[in-house]
């Protein structure tokens, strides 16, 4: 096992690599931008380096910077936690050749999965179903019409090196074809730096159903079971759970199956994610293929106990896989809420700021992976995700009531968060009955988020001027505050626990 | 403020006579909101004006500090939470478990007083404070400037893009609330901007 390690991310992920690296007694080296000089995972590591200005592409994405902290503070090996550098082919290259373990696949196998065509191509050579559509990047309408009277509309077209929903647009018939393509390829080429498209036969309403898998250096591959990421907003998931209430025995064998050929195939090594959509039928196809650790691996490790990170550090040190298959198995159920510091009332707008007052929740099942802390500010350089809230319970309504519980409980106050959002699906009676799929938000939750701004602002006034118009009257209803000369009032506490029981 | 009813402290507030007409400024998340109480009698619930608008508000149970109240405004209920009220600096308020920073006026400066002390930089404003102006275009979330997509004397259409701005990975365009000339342009390209401070002025055209 190795002594030191490097992670080269931050915020929560970082912060549960370290934990991971406590825990199996190696040293944990936290890289860090200038803006983040206040955050958690500086403290918590052992060593800790400034590597630039708060612009990613001058600190967390700069590979020779990374690298270079890694030799000077003598890490074997580089865990590069999700988002940042995690899925560059060139950083794990680097890594490679100055002879550092990069805790991934092998940069090799990870351009396998790089770009969207590459995969499908991949995948169908593999017999892995892939949704029906185009096997090459298109060059020009035609071609495009092309391929749609093969597939039918409606079709999506997709930026080749795409991801996070960006450079896609669904097209429903040839007169849409033009001006489709024109958005595709421009927000393509802006956004990734190619604009090289290509089109899938969307599928109406389909589940995302994912495997985790986990494969080492001596050709052992496991699976972990399912997780469902059916719920999300312009294709960023916000709540996922293991297992998938739709998922039965027989398809959940013939999914894992399938994924487990697919790494195979193109040698894949550590922990990865293969992606796919369930259409009405039950029938899947291959989406993509997440070649690192993703956000949602925590419901994983509450259903299997499996420690997803302290495994990809056995399989970079050359230990291997401590467990078998056979050893497997997934106990009760398990949910996951993204807390992002959006604004779900207003078109999901980032609302970085200070958080004033903080308190997670407890009880049994419930995880917190946060950076959050009362007095953080959050950059608005980096993801909006702030908090992973997940909790286990035997059985879907448990863990559904003990998430309700959760987010009743966890306090943060100063900044907006998608916490509200989480409520309303949660008390979703097609939610509760696990009749779930992709566009779920945009059907179900529309009228929530289309509250009227203005109104809640209005009411905002009016109560600022209720509170002062009772104030002055010295009524006895409402009397101004007294604040105790050090710590939290006791009217705060009053609030704070009228909230904790709604 | 004066004080201008003879109500026992034990009366409901609903039957309160409110016999001063006060008008405040409210500025909520950077927006001004004109609240007027205007005359309610025994019988009657409070009269407010809110932006012109007037609708009966009814405290349900107690209105209090730091704790969760609920208000009747036209018939609709809402869920209030007030930690604090302050006159010097922004506080927090709650309305169904949405959060909004609240400032009182009188925030009624001329627009060369703004110019003043909002002048182009890259630094940080303290306040938001803003001018009592249809035309002030406000950054709806904190962040920064990425491109600026107008000069001063453009000719805008409601609807036009006026300038990009980048929080979180995220750009969020903003669009010209009416059409007008660009009078001002407060802020720069790179420029760090807090929720609800002012970006740019249009002037109307008649």
């Amino acid at each position: 096992m190795f002594d030191k390690i490097l992670i080269a991310n931050r915020g929560e992920i970082a912060i549960r690599v370290i934990r991971a690296c406590k825990e199996l007694g190696i040293k944990s080296v936290a890289v860090y931008s200038e803006a983040d000089r206040q955050s958690l995972h500086v403290r918590y590591a052992d060593e800790h380096y400034c590597i630039g200005p708060a612009k990613p592409a001058e600190s967390y994405l700069d590979i020779n910077k990374i690298v270079e902290a890694a030799k000077k503070s003598g890490s074997e090996a580089i865990h590069p936690g999700y988002g940042f550098l995690a899925e560059t082919p060139a950083f794990a290259a680097e890594c490679e050749s100055n002879r550092i373990e990069f805790i991934g696949p092998p940069s090799k196998a990870m351009r396998k999965m790089g770009s969207k065509i590459t995969a499908r191509k991949n995948m169908a050579n593999a017999d892995i179903p892939v949704i029906p559509g185009s096997m090459h990047a298109l060059k020009d309408e035609g071609e495009v019409a092309e391929v749609a009277e093969t597939i039918g509309y409606p079709i999506l077209i997709k930026a080749v090196y795409g991801g996070g929903g960006k450079g896609m647009r669904i097209i429903n018939n040839d007169a849409e074809i033009e001006k489709a393509m024109e958005l595709a390829q421009s927000e393509a080429q802006s956004s990734f730096g190619s604009s090289e498209v290509y089109v899938e036969k969307l599928l109406t309403s389909p589940r995302h159903i994912e495997l985790q898998i986990l494969a080492d250096r001596k050709g052992n591959i496991i699976n972990l079971g399912e997780r469902e990421c059916s719920i999300q907003r312009r294709y960023q998931k916000l709540i996922e759970e293991t297992p998938s209430p739709m998922m039965t025995k027989k398809l959940r064998e013939a999914v894992a199956e399938k994924a487990m050929e697919g790494v195979s195939a193109i040698n894949y090594e550590n922990a990865g994610t293969m992606e796919f959509l369930i259409d009405a039928e039950a029938n899947f196809h291959f989406l993509e293929m997440n070649t690192r650790l993703q956000v949602e691996h925590i419901i994983t490790e509450l259903v299997t106990g499996v420690d997803i990170v302290k495994e990809q550090m056995r399989i970079a040190s050359g230990e291997g896989l401590s467990y078998r298959q056979d050893d497997i198995s997934m106990k009760g159920h398990a949910l996951n809420c993204r807390i992002n510091s959006e604004d779900p009332y207003s078109d999901f707008v980032p609302c970085p700021g200070t958080v004033t007052e903080y308190h997670p929740p407890g009880g049994p099942g419930v995880r917190v992976d946060s950076a959050l802390y009362a007095g953080y500010t959050i950059p608005i350089f980096y993801d909006s995700l702030v908090a992973k809230l997940a909790v286990w319970g035997t059985n879907r309504d448990e863990t559904i009531s003990r998430m309700k519980n959760a987010l009743n409980e966890y306090v943060v106050e100063g900044i907006r968060t998608t916490m509200p959002l989480h409520k309303a699906i949660l008390n979703d009676e097609r939610f509760r009955r696990g009749k779930i799929h992709t566009n779920f938000i945009q059907e179900r939750m529309s009228s929530l988020m289309a509250e009227d701004e203005f109104e809640g602002e209005k009411i905002a006034a009016l109560s600022a001027v209720l509170a002062a118009y009772l104030s002055d009257r010295q009524e006895g209803l409402a009397l101004v505050p007294q604040r105790s000369a050090k710590g939290v009032s006791a009217w705060k506490m009053a609030a704070r626990r009228a909230l904790m029981n709604p | 403020m004066e004080d201008g009813s003879k109500a026992s402290p034990d009366e409901p507030l609903n039957r309160l006579m409110v016999k001063k007409l006060k008008e405040y400024n409210i500025l909520v998340d950077g927006r001004i909101h004109r609240v007027k109480l205007t005359r309610g009698d025994k019988e009657s619930p409070l009269l407010v004006e809110v932006d012109e608008k007037t609708c009966d508000v009814r405290v349900l149970g107690e209105f209090n500090y730091g704790r969760p109240a609920s208000i009747k405004v036209s018939g609709k209920t809402y869920r209030i939470e007030l930690e604090e009220t302050n006159r010097n600096k922004p506080f927090q308020v709650k309305v169904n478990g949405r959060l909004y920073r609240v400032e009182y006026g009188p925030s009624r400066r001329t627009r060369q007083e703004i110019l003043e002390t909002t002048l182009p930089t890259t630094s940080r404003r303290p306040t938001s404070k803003l001018i009592e102006d249809k035309g002030v275009v406000t950054a709806l979330m904190p962040g920064r400037v990425v491109t600026l997509k107008v000069d001063v004397g453009d000719a805008v259409n409601d609807g036009d893009a006026l300038c990009v701005l980048e929080a979180m990975k995220m750009e969020n365009e903003i669009v010209a609330p009416t059409a007008g000339i660009i009078k001002e342009v407060i802020v720069t390209e790179g420029a760090s901007v807090s929720r609800g401070d002012p970006l740019l002025i249009i002037e109307e055209q008649v």
